[in-house]
């Protein structure tokens, strides 16, 4: 017990002394996170919301045009709801509009819904949503349809539904742009989320550290620690213990910081949140044991490699903006199930949107299973006691 | 007296290289040993095979009269390692380092700090405690290596070439230190390709080379192997051809040459060889500057048995 508190202390003394990994657990979050809050706030008070013009085109008198050209219409109802300003046009005129940046993006109905827009930003976001959402009423809608047959004509009450269904959505997506309460800074929220998510990986570079640091295949002083009278495994645990809460630590002050000075709110769920933080933090920690026993390269390539696969991931779960996640989960939803930060963003995300809910424990329990994969493969690795050559 | 280690037919291959090949050697408690041989002899994987760091192909290993494991902990208590890197932490003070080391088998935390003082003191860091190993000198960081490897007092040390790359004034402050060490009771194994240290410092040496043991002893011992005895040099102005032919004639002589001013002749054996050569060159009135005896070094025996210089190998 008082080796392991011994092997604690200087672990964690060690630790924070280095500076390159303090600089990157600790200051490079609240860097980033300043460099969002300045940059989005910005782009917030500037672009406040209102409709945004974009064209139809009705190709045929199909069944799903018909739908699709009369919740656009309703979407663009003054009022509350209004998303667009929307105007019927041909492809050639929608074009022409869209090369003049008159429209934001046009929508080709026919028997199936396309559309087109000029380039990324939240609006295209936005009417990439809506068409995306009025597919799935369609379909639900079709169904239907075919249960009670006989009753082809249009409902209005249904597309006022749909048109209601995609205002809840787009709220709970881009809140602030619509509702407009001065407070959140919400379609920003993910970026925050995905800063949490870097903080946690980042501390992947600690507890490689910690690892490296006790082999005597991946470090000099690994060395001297192999021939003393102490288990491995012991001392391993000790420092990863150490390097644990030294990244929860890091993941409190960004907490404090964002929250009090940046003025970002992550909502009510409290200790959910705290949970799923303490999860991706094991994440991390398991990316870094894993990295530490199984990689053998120097300790720069190391701490190289596992700042490129955060940030990487960080970038596909949408630190850069919330349509490179929309987009990633929409055409290749399986390598954000299977990112690792993407489970923490999804998850805090899901929280905020739709509460305690299966989303959010499908994400806790992904990290579960990430971490506990990542740890079993290690200690395999690690269980050797002696190597070929070091 | 009972040996300490005993390694038996010992084979390490890495890959394709036999990096130590069939060694078989014992260390008997209080002596120390040195392993004297050129780089990449394969001294520092024989270390590390007795450590148990590294695994081998062939042969056993007994330390303190057990199979030496990973898990000997009871052993590894013991003993202590100054590897031939620097394995010290950047980021912890001299003080600190040492202590981390040393907290490793000693958990009295009283009976710790006086130990990491003496360690410190032995090395002569005294002034150098809230130091960090970037702000030393490489001597200094040499003794800072083996104040970790050596602060808990172990009864078997393993000194892996301390001295390379050191000033002399901490390469004898390293030996002295080494010498108190063995004086204290410790059992030393001791590896360097500088055939001086070793001849000070060991009891007992083995010369290896190519993984392989050439030839152990005593310094004596292996001496008598170089199959010569003395080297006598002297410096003459001008020696006549006929007294070369007659000196190179005496008995004991094995070899005589004349240049540059100077003479040199090796005898085989014998005693007193230098006596005998200065009264001949006071019989035939022949004047001479300087003159000295050299007796035979690990060199010669090294060159006696490779046919290559121990030095520039
Ligand atoms: N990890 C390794 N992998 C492959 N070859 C090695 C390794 N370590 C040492 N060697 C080779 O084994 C031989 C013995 O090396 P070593 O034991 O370090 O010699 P010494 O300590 O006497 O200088 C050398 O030829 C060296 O190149
Ligand atoms: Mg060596």
């Amino acid at each position: 017990m008082k080796l392991f508190f011994h092997n604690f202390l200087y672990s964690f003394k060690i630790l924070l002394r280095n500076k390159v990994l303090v600089f990157w657990i600790m200051l490079f979050p609240i860097i980033l996170g300043t460099f969002f809050y300045l940059a989005f706030s910005q782009i917030e008070k500037k672009e406040s919301f209102e409709a945004f013009p974009i064209g139809v085109v009705v190709k045929d008198n199909s069944i799903m045009a018909n739908y699709a050209k009369n919740v656009f219409q309703e979407l663009s109802k003054d009022g509350q709801d209004k998303i667009f300003q929307m105007e019927y046009m041909s492809v050639l005129k929608a074009e022409e509009k869209l090369q003049k940046k008159e429209i934001v993006g046009y929508v080709i109905c026919s028997s199936s819904l396309s559309f087109v827009i000029g380039n990324n930003g939240i609006y295209e976001t936005i009417l990439k949503t809506v068409v995306d959402q009025v597919m799935e009423e369609f379909a639900i809608y079709t169904t239907l349809l075919e249960k009670n047959e006989g009753n082809k004509k249009m409902d209005k009450a249904w597309i006022e539904k749909t048109g209601k269904e995609i205002n809840t959505i787009l709220q709970k997506s881009f809140v602030s742009l619509i509702d407009d309460s001065p407070s959140k800074l919400s379609y920003t929220m993910i970026e925050f989320y995905s800063l949490i998510a870097m903080t946690c990986f980042y501390g992947a570079m600690l507890a490689m550290t910690s690892v490296n640091k006790n082999l005597a295949n991946m470090s000099f002083v690994g060395k001297r620690v192999q021939v003393s009278p102490t288990p491995k495994f012991h001392l391993i645990f000790s420092s990863l213990l150490a390097s644990f809460l030294i990244q929860i630590i890091s993941l409190i002050g960004l907490f404090f910081y964002t929250t009090f000075f940046l003025h970002i709110h992550y909502g009510e769920h409290f200790l959910w949140i705290v949970l799923l933080s303490l999860f991706g933090a094991i994440a991390g920690l398991s990316l870094g044991v894993f990295v530490a026993s199984v990689l053998k390269s120097n300790e720069n390539t190391k701490i190289g490699f596992l700042i490129l696969i955060t940030m990487f991931g960080c970038f596909l779960s949408g630190m850069m903006g919330i349509t490179m996640k929309y987009l990633v989960d929409k055409n290749f939803p399986i390598i954000n199930r299977l990112n690792p930060l993407n489970m923490i963003t999804d998850g805090f995300y899901s929280l905020y949107y739709y509460g305690v809910h299966g989303k959010f424990f499908l994400n806790l329990f992904s990290l579960g299973c990430f971490s506990i994969v990542l740890i079993g493969i290690s200690v395999w690795v690690l269980r050797r006691q002696a190597y070929d050559s070091i | 007296m009972r040996n300490i280690i005993e390694v038996n037919h010992l084979t390490k291959v890495y890959k394709n290289l036999r990096a130590v090949n069939d060694l078989s050697f014992e260390v008997k408690e209080g002596e120390i040993l040195g392993l004297l041989g050129p780089n990449g002899s394969g001294k520092s994987t024989t270390i590390n095979c007795i450590l148990s760091l590294l695994t081998f192909q062939e042969g056993s290993i007994q330390v303190f009269g057990k199979p030496m494991t990973p898990t000997s902990y009871a052993s590894r208590k013991k003993m202590g390692v100054v590897f031939q890197d620097v394995c010290v932490f950047d980021e912890l003070t001299v003080f600190d380092n040492v202590d981390y080391f040393c907290g490793l088998y000693i958990q009295n935390s009283a009976v710790r700090k006086e130990y990491v003082e003496d360690a410190i003191a032995l090395v002569g860091l005294q002034d150098f405690k809230k130091y960090t190993p970037k702000q030393l000198s490489g001597g200094l960081l040499r003794r800072l290596n083996i104040a970790c490897g050596i602060a808990h007092k172990p009864q078997l040390l393993f000194f892996d070439e301390p001295t390379v790359a050191v000033d002399p004034q901490s390469r004898n402050n390293i030996l002295e230190g080494i010498k108190i060490l063995r004086d204290m009771g410790a059992t030393i194994v001791y590896t360097s390709h500088y055939m001086e240290e070793v001849e000070i410092l060991c009891d007992r040496i083995i010369i290896l080379d190519k993984g392989k043991i050439l030839a152990s002893g005593t310094s004596d011992e292996l001496k008598a192997l170089a199959k010569i005895e003395e080297k006598i040099t002297v410096e003459i102005i001008d020696l006549p051809k006929k007294y070369l032919d007659k000196i190179s004639h005496f008995s004991n002589v094995q070899n005589v040459t004349y240049s540059n001013q100077v003479l040199h002749v090796v005898y085989k054996k014998g005693k007193n060889n230098l006596v005998e050569l200065i009264d001949y060159f006071k019989k035939e009135k022949i004047k001479y500057n300087k003159i000295f005896s050299l007796r035979p070094t690990l060199n010669d025996v090294f060159l006696e048995l490779t046919g290559k210089e121990l030095r520039d190998s």
